[in-house]
């Protein structure tokens, strides 16, 4: 293994176990692809906004009369 | 999204081979970058989450809490979208690793390079305190950045 991909692969560590699992296994050639293990790690942008919606929906539900903070 | 893997492929199918080893350092790096997005779109929803959850604390409800939310929910709604095309980014990038792998292009030199200017753009959004404050920037993602301006050519 080259020295650049062994940093790369330190630097996923630090990210986290699930980074660095999905790195590794974009690392095996031809058994997967980049974009499966992508998929892994980081959610597709419809559902990034998605999940920002609901959490604005969510802090707005907090603010009406009778909920809790 | 669509149109931003067109035109990953459009570069992967006009560039030279590369080799077997920079081939995998692009493909880790791309989904280590991935990691690195889903981390700062964890900062983006804690800084909306602490702004909000002040002003429940000083006990804004109803018609007066949408008042003062109203300009954090546009901030908020900018950095989503910042976010979203960062995301994009990431995923237009694996797609270049994809089709460089099969056809032994170099394309993961630009799609490096793109990649990390997305990631300079999305993060200067972030960082921008508007009606929300700066978006906690993790070092990791400046780490990530760092790999892919070497990969991309000291960009």
């Amino acid at each position: 293994m080259d020295q650049d991909t062994i940093e790369i692969l330190k630097l996923a560590f630090t990210i986290g176990a699930r980074i660095a699992e999905a790195a590794m296994a974009a690392m095996r050639a031809g058994d997967t692809s980049t974009l499966d293990a992508l998929r892994g790690v980081l959610d597709a942008p419809e559902l990034l906004r998605a999940r920002d919606i609901a959490l604005r929906e969510s802090q707005r539900a907090k603010a009406r009369r009778g909920s809790k903070p | 999204m669509t149109r931003a893997i067109l035109l990953c492929l459009t570069l992967a199918l006009a560039t030279p081979a590369c080799t077997g080893a920079q081939h995998r350092t692009a493909t880790v790096a791309i989904v280590t970058a991935g990691g690195a997005v889903a981390a700062l779109h964890s900062a983006h929803q804690d800084a909306y989450r602490r702004a909000t959850d002040a002003l429940l604390a000083r006990g804004l409800r109803d018609a007066d809490y949408d008042a003062a939310v109203a300009p954090l929910d546009a901030a908020f709604a900018r950095r989503s979208e910042a976010i979203q095309t960062l995301a994009s980014a990431v995923y237009g990038a694996g797609a270049v690793a994809d089709a460089a792998k099969e056809r032994g292009g170099a394309a993961y030199v630009v799609a490096a390079r793109a990649l990390l200017d997305a990631l300079r753009r999305g993060v200067a959004t972030l960082r921008e305190g508007s009606a929300l404050p700066p978006v906690a920037i993790p070092a990791d993602v400046t780490r990530v950045m760092d790999q892919l301006a070497a990969i991309a050519g000291g960009a």
